[in-house]
């Protein structure tokens, strides 16, 4: 196992570099961690103007209601200065102002508009004043015309009651919000792993496999075979070491929060990701064992395929045919495999078998290239 | 132990060994030499059947020569004209792993990795990584990972090169050494005096060609030049050069101003002809110096060019 031991042994010098890696990624995933919380729903407060030329019951009606849970200020000015109103919701003094016009009550009962409300409507309290306001409308409208009469006390006492509702979904929301969290997580430990197997072990590989070194391993009576099924191991340990300490990694951070996550598949596809990593590896060693090579293309083809595979950004966001590249490339097959909080083996084997051909592809191409080498050396 | 015959190897158009042939028995050192791209390399890389050849034969240990014959790879060590160490290993973890590639048995590998960093005087730099080794002991540490297993046929190719005069003479050292212990061991090298020096016989090359084999003294009995004397005359005499061409014996003469080269073909009597000339001449000289004939000499004669062009 002297081949085994000497490939273990260059990895223990580099132990600082790998400690700096994977606590790097770790700083990466914890802060993800912190910024991954619950979606969550509150309403704010808002500041109204109201000009009331109406002075109805449904004008009188809306204010009540309003003002049960928002600070409103009511005027009847007969000309109101709507710049300066206008200048108040730049300012953010005020969140909006509405206008009822005189013939309110009848707009109301003849199904007209019955109010004009100014806003700025790249806030979200935009909406939250026109979902106010259209829900006192649908409200009183149904009373209405339920009872011919306006009941707005009524309406808004209905309005004010809160109520329990239990919400029964298709999705378990935790489940998802961990589910999500995994996803980004394996792809983001997907990423890294290709990086760094790329750069650490081609930076490792590139010397044993120097014509020097590898002359006098092929002098010694150690058979090739031999030679290449330590080597493999060897980088098998390693790559089973990281994918191993990134998955467990996961647990121990994410302890409690795991419900709904496909873990055998992200595991399996962690473990695909490092096989395909390192049959990319091999590729790359039979073209070339200068260290600055193997470094640019461990980057070029690392950060290239994450980021069109939609590791880095959702395919979503991009465009079709970032899409239909992302098809042809096997990150995006590994991202496949754990699509779905619900994937079953059967759904993810597509994916799988798709992860494992493009290593052997690479394999094949990697002995051939070796092969030419050494014909023509 | 090398048997070595007709061996061809072609890179296309270009003959890297032609016809050579070569043999080594036990417990000699044998000197390859010649200039860079002689064949030198390709002729040990064809005997460590790191490289196939077109036609010939090559047998070692009465074996012919097959990359899959790990009893005779097992017997054989070398030493390249590269450095083959690892960058990151320190010397003790360097010789342990190539070590380790001929002894399975770690306590016995052990005992023979000390040895080797001994041997080489490297042992205050066992956990130095090469980085922090100069040349030489770079060059030392190469030695001691392709010697720790003990061959018994060991081939050294260029170990000297570029490397400073005090590990040069350690490096020789050890070879003589390494002779004692009864191991035969193929040296090649473009200095003529350390081949002169180390070798009981010498094989000269030129463009994949064997030109001369045998002894210092049998190669220097190969050519017509025995003996040089070199002449410096205080003043320059007309006609010296014809004069001096007819001495005995004398098989040619240069000069570059006053002094002059002569060239004789046997060594007996040269420098007194010579100094009777001069008495009875009334010559002045300021020196007179003799040697024999050089191996620079003997590549010289037979392939018409320094040994280092």
């Amino acid at each position: 196992m002297t081949v085994f031991k000497g490939i273990l042994l260059h990895f223990w010098k580099y132990k600082i570099l790998i400690v700096l890696l994977l606590a790097a990624f770790f700083v990466f995933a914890v802060m993800f961690s912190l910024g991954n919380s619950s979606d969550s729903y509150t309403s704010e407060s808002l500041r109204i103007e109201v000009i009331d030329h109406s002075s109805s019951e449904v004008s009188r009606g809306l204010i009540g209601y309003l003002d049960e849970n928002n600070e409103v200020t009511v005027t009847n000015a007969e000309n109101p200065d709507i710049e300066a109103l206008e200048e108040k919701i730049f300012l953010a003094a005020i969140d909006g102002f509405i206008i009822i016009p005189e013939d309110a009550e009848s707009r109301f009962t003849s199904d007209r508009p019955v109010v004009e409300t100014t806003t700025d409507q790249r806030s979200t309290k935009h909406l939250q004043l026109q979902t106010a306001i259209q829900q006192y409308f649908i409200f009183l409208k149904a009373d209405f015309d339920t009872t011919g009469e306006l009941h707005t006390d009524d309406v808004t006492k209905l309005l004010s009651d809160s109520i329990d509702v239990d919400v029964h979904e298709s999705v378990d929301v935790e489940a998802q919000s961990n589910f999500e969290y995994m996803r980004n997580y394996t792809n983001f430990a997907g990423y890294w792993i290709m990086l760094f197997l790329l750069i650490l072990v081609g930076n490792i590989m590139s010397e044993f496999n120097s014509p020097e070194l590898k002359q006098r391993i092929n002098v010694s009576p150690m058979k090739t075979s031999t030679f290449m099924s330590q080597m493999i191991l060897s980088q098998i340990v390693v790559g089973l070491f990281v994918v191993a300490f990134m998955f467990f990694g996961a647990l121990a951070l994410r302890t409690g929060s795991l419900s709904g996550v496909p873990l055998g598949k992200m595991f399996a596809a962690l473990i695909l990701i490092t096989a395909l990593t390192l049959s990319i590896h091999y590729v790359i060693g039979a073209i070339t064992t200068n260290k600055f090579i193997i470094n640019g293309l461990a980057n070029f083809i690392a950060i290239g395929m994450a980021f069109l595979s939609g590791v880095m950004i959702p395919l979503e966001v991009m465009g079709q045919t970032a899409q239909n590249i992302a098809q042809y490339l096997p990150l995006y097959h590994f991202t496949q495999i754990y699509a779905e909080p619900d994937i079953s083996w059967g759904e993810a084997a597509f994916p799988m078998l798709v992860t494992v051909l493009y290593t052997a592809a690479f394999l094949i191409i990697g002995m051939i290239l070796e092969n030419k080498r050494k014909t023509s050396s | 132990m090398i048997m070595m015959e007709g061996v061809v190897k072609r890179y296309n158009e270009l003959i890297a060994l032609d016809h050579f042939s070569f043999n080594a028995q036990d417990g000699e050192i044998v000197g390859l030499l010649g200039p860079n791209g002689c064949g030198k390399t390709t002729a040990i890389n064809c005997m460590l059947s790191l490289l196939s050849f077109d036609s010939g034969e090559i047998e070692i240990f009465g074996k012919k020569v097959d990359s899959n014959n790990n009893d005779v790879k097992r017997r054989i060590g070398i030493v390249p004209q590269e450095l083959a160490i690892f960058d990151k290993l320190n010397v003790y973890e360097n010789v342990d792993f190539y070590c380790g590639l001929y002894i399975q048995d770690s306590r016995e590998r052990k005992k023979l990795v000390e040895e080797a960093i001994d041997f080489v005087g490297l042992d205050k730099y066992r956990k130095f990584t090469p980085g922090k080794l100069s040349g030489g002991l770079k060059r030392r540490l190469n030695i001691a990972c392709g010697i720790a297993h003990k061959p018994e046929l060991l081939f050294m190719d260029e170990p000297t090169v570029a490397v400073d005069a005090q590990s040069r003479n350690f490096i020789l050292e050890g070879v003589k050494k390494m002779k004692a212990d009864g191991r035969t061991v193929i040296y090649t090298t473009h200095y003529l005096e350390e081949a002169e020096q180390l070798c009981d016989r010498m094989v000269i090359m030129d463009q994949g060609r064997s030109i001369a084999q045998g002894t210092v003294g049998q190669l220097q009995k190969s050519i017509s030049t025995q003996e040089r004397v070199e002449v410096g005359f205080l003043t320059e005499y007309p006609g010296m050069k014809s004069r001096l061409s007819e001495l005995p014996h004398v098989v040619k003469v240069t000069n570059k101003n006053d002094n002059y080269l002569i060239h004789f073909e046997k060594q007996e009597n040269n420098l007194s002809n010579l100094i009777k000339f001069i008495e009875s001449n009334n010559l002045s000289y300021t020196e007179l110096t003799s040697e024999r004939s050089t191996l620079s000499d003997i590549f010289l004669e037979l392939t018409g060019k320094e040994l280092r062009d």
